[in-house]
């Protein structure tokens, strides 16, 4: 009788210790590795075209040029594509990505594109509107980054006020030079080797141009 | 029938089969000449067409004979007959389509590259002459002055003219020799004209000048080889120029032909090919335009045109009078010959430059083709400014050719500003001016009657550019033959001697045969290009191919298929703050939009962990697209080591690499670890080793040995393959300003190396097991000139200052190659130089020598190297070394050389010279400026490889390894990558792959590649559960929860029932306690 009963009863604790035991070491399995938090947003840093129409009397983008300068431009070039990228909670830096060149702020609030990152003049505070548009401040100054109209001459009336920006998803630049073979050279026809031929500057290592 | 007989009855069969085709050819060409004629008769007749039966063997005429016979169609055959005709004749103005873009062109067609066949049958080889610039004599044995005897010693002063000249009146016998040395099927000399008429007017030749050409002509045939004549080749008899004003005067077309008459009687039954004229462009244009050829006039163009007409009507009649007089029993052809130069559009495509450029050849080669060869008239848009062609005129002169004579030389670019390039820029592809004649002209068969290139005045035998100049034309009349289907029947190499060069006078040379102006016995002496030129004639071109053909087979499985990426960036901090601040945030809590901290919160921060770099993933996003199984990257020295010793190294960038190797590991690509990767933008030293003079510092080696100790030690574990230094053989280009310098540098590299491959050695080999060493730039060098036992040399003595400068000390000797020690120390005595190789102590050698475990390799090119004496004391010029491109070879737009053979050849010689190592090719690659279908870098692939497994298993190369070059491109630098610097995969990704999964190039019947099947079931069977981890995780859960719930279910029924059956077994008593319960 005693044993019939201690044979009934053993399967009804165990089932529930082992399963508790599986279960523990479940619990120490280790995080999934790609696991970053901001992966809906595909990626950690985001490529925008920052659209704007304050201010302006016309749409334009914003974009940091070659030689530094920073402007407005009406439809969305490979200059305007810029990449944002957090810093710290709030405050972003913003990379031209055609140009590699930041957009910085002078304490006058003029903008312009540097090659180096000054971490003063080149982080802004991005704030949130609820329409979607966002309002960008210098760290630093806590001045708005707004553009100068377009017609630089006259200087603008009104007081300047935040810009608010809307953040437009980077489609990716057409490609930058068409394909296919360049021309060659023409021969140099008064030599005797027209076709340059002959040269030294022929040796130098692929490895060594990266 | 005569000439037959004179011939050798033993004439050998090349020369036979040649005489066949000709025999054929009077017909074809009288034929043509016919069609030409009925051009517009064809229609307008409705004439039984008998000739166009004839024409059947013309391609497009079929059509025009099926119009004919089938009489009854209706007017609208006719009219689309009409249409035809010209189309078959070939039309002025069609020649455009010879700039026509062809979409599916590529530099990796077969119908572009390199083609590697032979010459029809019977094809003429053959060198040419002009009487002017070899004879000399200008005043013995009677000869009277010509225009340009008169030109020399009036205009150009400069020119010497008794001594300057190749002497063939007085040395006609070594001309024979240089002819026989050759071995050409026909020789083209020119007859000078006051020779043997001293004042031009025909009377009784001079004997002595028909003596020689009588004793010429006869030398050709009992050699077997066939003269073709040029009558007039620009040495106008003085007298008629004085007399008449030259070509100006119409009068000469009637003296021209009776000078051309008595010397077809006179010579015509020895000669089958007559040329009257030699580049009558030339003639009108320089001789009367510009006046830098004799008779030296500076006229307007009205001028210019006029003398242009009167030699078109000079050989029109000469045409007739031998075509009536002459063909029938002589049974010979006559031409004229045109020259031109080409000329391509500014841009490619553009209808108005390729209206430019069609402009630009009418104006040269159709002012003459056009009424020779074409409509009988001049085109249509030089028509205004030209003399007009009266009707029978037109008839005269249309079809006055019995093939089309094409010279394409450098005096039709000379001088370059008197060439009509109208804005376009000159070209020298042979095969599309041959492309636009065939299209202009209805496929005539052509001779090229002249080309080749010049060389300086002090090149003497060793013509090496000379050598691929006729290299780049004759294969590309080869490509015209064979794949354009253009019917050149014969070639003439210009020119059999050095001679006199019009405006250039003796500065230039144009022979295969080499003649010393000033030596008594003007012995002719065989240039490069004569060597190769006779190379040529006896193979029948070019069929002979460097590499043997394409094998199949595969490599071992354990073969490290990779791709190489240069340094890596470190990211420095992970991408996202979130992952480091501890705070909590709120945001827009008093309506300003911002964050506002929440004080005295902190949160656990989340661990660390590798997907925290952005960059790694998108690395390994792109090495699983490329299924490699090695990823080769380096290391970022000053990153690492800001300060260049261990006092403060950067943890966090160690543990991004670690995380490039450890996440690369999951993937199954193990990694490559390059320590230092020098570039010329940085050169990639930690700031105080810069500024302590870099590796010019032997203290820099001890710094080294530490850093890599250390990357030994936090990577070692994951690591098996390492590569202290990339190139290090290259450096030179950095460390270049004396000898001393590069060679001193060198040397710090080489003992850098060794300490850390001798730390690896102690320390780590143990336990770690991986393999050290450092990649070579290794290039493989041909001599440029393999006629020339110096150029051999030059390439051997490169490999050994390129390679054996650091491979001999490490897997050699210990020291550095002697070749090179040698070498040196002779420029050291002679003067040239002041560098020298540093020494290896005793310990130093031991601690270099065998340093390394494998033989790592970049290969890239060949280079085609020649001898030049250099001055100066710099490596490159210690090396007496000079470059030369074979232009004929697939290149890239960096001008690298496509050349894969090399690659086996330097595979081999590796072996010969440093015996039975592993082999790692830890670079390979080529640029190619396709952004998505990269043809060329897939075409470089599937050689270089193929020819790494030819050394693999024919060879016996102990390969382990191949590394493509580069995993992605910079913008603004050579495009090198599989995929563009926006991470845009091109084409050769999946063909890399394909060669990858298939592990070489395994025949059809071969069972799997071993990897293969193993990979894929360890692969479905292992990343399953990794893919689907949250999925089995969740799984897990809900069945335990399930399981729970069932055993405690069963527990509890267990328990009732064991109530129950209490219950059952106390029944009686149950009733006692009934009683009690409801008490």
């Amino acid at each position: 009788m005693d044993w019939a009963r201690a044979e009934s009863e053993r399967p009804g604790l165990w089932v529930p210790a082992v399963l508790a035991v599986l279960l523990l070491g479940a619990c120490q399995a280790h995080p999934i590795p790609d696991s970053s938090p901001l992966l809906q947003f595909g990626g950690q840093v985001r490529q925008r075209h920052l659209y704007t129409d304050d201010a302006q009397d016309t749409e334009v983008h914003l974009e940091i040029r070659a030689d530094g300068s920073v402007g407005g431009a009406a439809h969305r070039s490979p200059e305007s594509l810029l990449e944002l990228k957090a810093l710290k909670p709030g405050v972003i830096q913003i990379l031209g990505v055609r140009t590699s060149r930041f957009l910085c702020q002078r304490p006058d609030g003029t903008l312009y594109g540097s090659l180096h990152f000054d971490p003063e003049a080149c982080s802004f505070r991005e704030l949130l509107l609820a329409d979607g548009y966002n309002i960008y401040q210098s760290e630093a100054y806590g001045l708005p980054l707004r553009m100068l109209p377009s017609d630089s001459a006259s200087r603008d009336p009104v007081p300047p006020g935040p810009a608010r920006f809307l953040p437009l998803p980077g489609l990716h630049p057409p490609p930058l030079e068409p394909p296919g073979m360049l021309p060659p050279e023409p021969p140099d026809v008064g030599s005797s080797d027209p076709l340059s031929m002959v040269g030294p500057l022929q040796g130098r290592s692929p490895s060594y141009a990266f | 029938m005569t000439s037959g007989g004179a011939r050798s009855p033993s004439a050998p069969p090349r020369a036979g089969g040649a005489r066949t085709s000709q025999s054929l050819a009077p017909a074809e060409a009288l034929i043509r000449v016919s069609r030409r004629r009925e051009k517009p008769g064809c229609v307008a007749a409705g004439s039984p067409g008998n000739e166009w039966i004839l024409l059947s063997a013309y391609e497009r005429v079929p059509r025009c004979r099926k119009t004919m016979s089938s009489g009854a169609l209706g007017r609208a055959v006719i009219l689309s007959a009409l249409l035809l005709i010209p189309a078959a004749a070939g039309l002025s103005g069609e020649g455009r389509a010879a700039w026509a873009r062809n979409p599916h062109f590529s530099l990796v067609n077969a119908s572009q590259l390199f083609l590697y066949d032979t010459f029809p049958k019977n094809f003429f080889w053959g060198v040419g002459t002009g009487a002017f610039q070899v004879e000399g004599s200008w005043k013995e044995d009677g000869k009277g002055p010509s225009i340009w005897d008169h030109f020399i010693h009036t205009r150009l002063k400069i020119v010497n003219s008794t001594s300057g000249s190749s002497d063939s009146y007085i040395f006609l016998e070594k001309d024979l020799s240089a002819l026989d040395f050759l071995g050409v099927s026909f020789y083209q000399f020119s007859i000078s004209w006051p020779r043997l008429f001293p004042d031009g007017i025909i009377t009784v030749a001079n004997a002595k000048g028909l003596q020689y050409y009588n004793a010429l002509l006869d030398a050709l045939l009992l050699r077997n080889i066939e003269p073709i004549v040029t009558l007039y080749h620009w040495d106008l008899p003085l007298a008629l120029q004085e007399k008449y004003g030259g070509w100006k005067n119409e009068s000469m077309v009637g003296i021209f032909n009776d000078y051309a008459t008595y010397c077809f009687q006179t010579f015509g039954d020895r000669v089958k090919y007559w040329i009257t004229i030699h580049n009558p462009y030339l003639v009108a244009w320089h001789g009367y335009g510009t006046g830098i050829h004799a008779p030296g006039e500076r006229g307007n163009i009205t001028t210019v045109y006029t003398v242009g007409h009167n030699l078109i009507k000079a050989h029109a009649k000469v045409w007739h009078n031998y075509n009536r007089n002459f063909r029938p029993h002589q049974k010979g052809w006559l031409s004229i010959t045109l020259g031109s130069h080409w000329i391509e559009p500014n841009k490619s495509g553009s209808p108005v430059d390729v209206l430019k450029c069609q402009q630009s050849v009418e104006s040269v080669l159709s002012w003459f083709a056009e009424p020779i060869h074409g409509s009988g008239d001049y085109p249509e848009g030089m028509r205004a400014a030209l003399p007009l062609f009266s009707e029978p005129e037109r008839e005269e002169v249309r079809g006055t050719a019995d093939f089309f004579a094409f010279s394409f030389g450098p005096n039709n670019f000379k001088p370059p500003n008197t060439v009509a390039k109208m804005g376009q820029n000159v070209s020298l592809n042979l095969r599309q001016v041959l492309n636009w004649i065939k299209l202009e002209y209805g496929n005539p068969r052509v001779l090229v009657a002249e080309n080749g290139w010049f060389t300086d005045s002090h090149v003497k035998t060793e013509d090496t550019t000379a050598i691929y100049m006729m290299k780049n034309f004759l294969n590309q009349v080869l490509q015209a033959i064979m794949f354009d289907e253009i019917q050149v029947f014969g070639y003439t190499a210009w020119s059999l001697l050095d001679g006199f060069e019009w405006q250039d006078a003796y500065t230039t040379r144009r022979g295969l045969f080499y003649v010393d102006f000033n030596s008594k016995q003007k012995e002719r002496k065989p240039k490069s290009s004569a060597h190769y030129y006779k190379e040529i004639i006896q193979e029948n071109g070019f069929p002979l191919k460097e590499s043997t053909p394409d094998m199949q087979g595969q490599f071992p499985c354990d073969f490290s298929w990779g791709v190489t990426e240069s340094v890596l960036k470190p990211e420095l901090m992970a991408s996202s703050p979130q992952f480091t601040d501890p705070s909590l945030y709120v945001w827009n809590a008093t309506g300003n939009r911002r964050l506002h901290r929440v004080k005295g919160v902190k949160l656990k921060t989340r661990k660390a962990q590798c997907t925290d770099f952005i960059s790694i993933k998108k690395q390994l996003e792109m090495l699983a697209r490329m299924k490699v199984t090695h990823f080769r990257f380096a290391l970022d020295w000053a990153s690492v080591l800001p300060t260049g010793n261990l006092t403060s190294v950067n943890r966090q960038v160690l543990r991004y690499y670690r995380c490039v190797v450890s996440e690369g590991l999951k993937l199954n690509i193990s990694p490559m670890v390059t320590l230092y990767y020098p570039t010329h933008a940085h050169l990639g030293l930690p700031r105080p080793l810069l500024h302590g003079g870099g590796w010019l510092n032997p203290s820099t080696a001890q710094a080294f040995q530490d850093y890599a100790g250390l990357c030994f030690q936090e990577l070692g574990d994951l690591v098996r393959l390492w590569i202290t230094i990339n190139e290090p053989n290259r450096l030179s280009d950095i460390y270049n300003r004396t000898g001393n310098d590069t060679y001193q540098a060198a040397h710090n590299l080489l003992i850098a190396h060794a300490l850390a491959w001798h730390l690896y050695d102690r320390r780590h080999r143990a336990s770690q097991r991986g393999a050290v060493s450092l990649s070579l730039h290794s290039d493989w060098a041909e001599p440029a000139n393999p006629f020339v036992d110096s150029h051999w040399k030059a390439a051997e003595r490169f490999l050994q200052f390129e390679i054996a400068w650091f491979a001999e000390p490490l897997f050699g000797t210990g020291d550095y190659p002697r070749a090179m020690q040698e070498h040196l120390a002779s420029r050291n005595r002679r003067g040239l130089s002041g560098s020298a190789l540093p020494r290896f102590n005793q310990a130093e050698r031991r601690l270099v020598k065998g340093a390394a475990d494998f033989y790592a390799l970049n290969h890239f090119t060949t280079r085609f190297v020649m001898h030049e004496q250099q001055r100066g004391s710099s490596y490159d010029a210690d090396r007496d070394v000079q470059f030369l491109q074979d232009i004929t070879r697939l290149s890239s737009p960096t001008r690298l050389a496509v050349l894969p053979w090399g690659a086996r050849k330097l595979l081999r010689w590796i072996r010969a010279h440093y015996g039975d190592v592993d082999v790692y090719i830890t670079a390979s690659g080529i640029d190619d400026q396709a952004r998505e279908n990269d043809r060329l870098r897939k075409y470089y692939l599937e050689k270089y490889v193929q020819e790494a497994l030819k050394a693999y298993l024919i060879d016996k190369v102990k390969i382990r390894g191949y590394y493509a070059f580069k995993l992605t491109e910079e913008k603004s630098k050579p495009r090198f990558g599989f995929f563009t610097s926006d991470f845009k995969a091109k084409s050769s990704v999946k063909f890399y792959n394909k060669l990858i999964s298939s592990g070489g190039f395994p025949s059809e019947d071969s069972s799997p590649v071993c990897g293969q099947t193993k990979r894929d079931t360890e692969c479905t069977v292992c990343l399953f559960p990794l893919q689907k981890k949250p999925l089995i995780f969740f799984g897990c859960c809900l069945l335990s929860t399930l399981v729970l719930l069932l055993s405690i279910t069963i527990f509890h029924q267990q328990r009732r029932r064991k109530f129950w059956k209490a219950k059952n077994l106390q029944n009686i008593p149950l009733k006692k306690g009934h009683k009690r319960v409801l008490s």
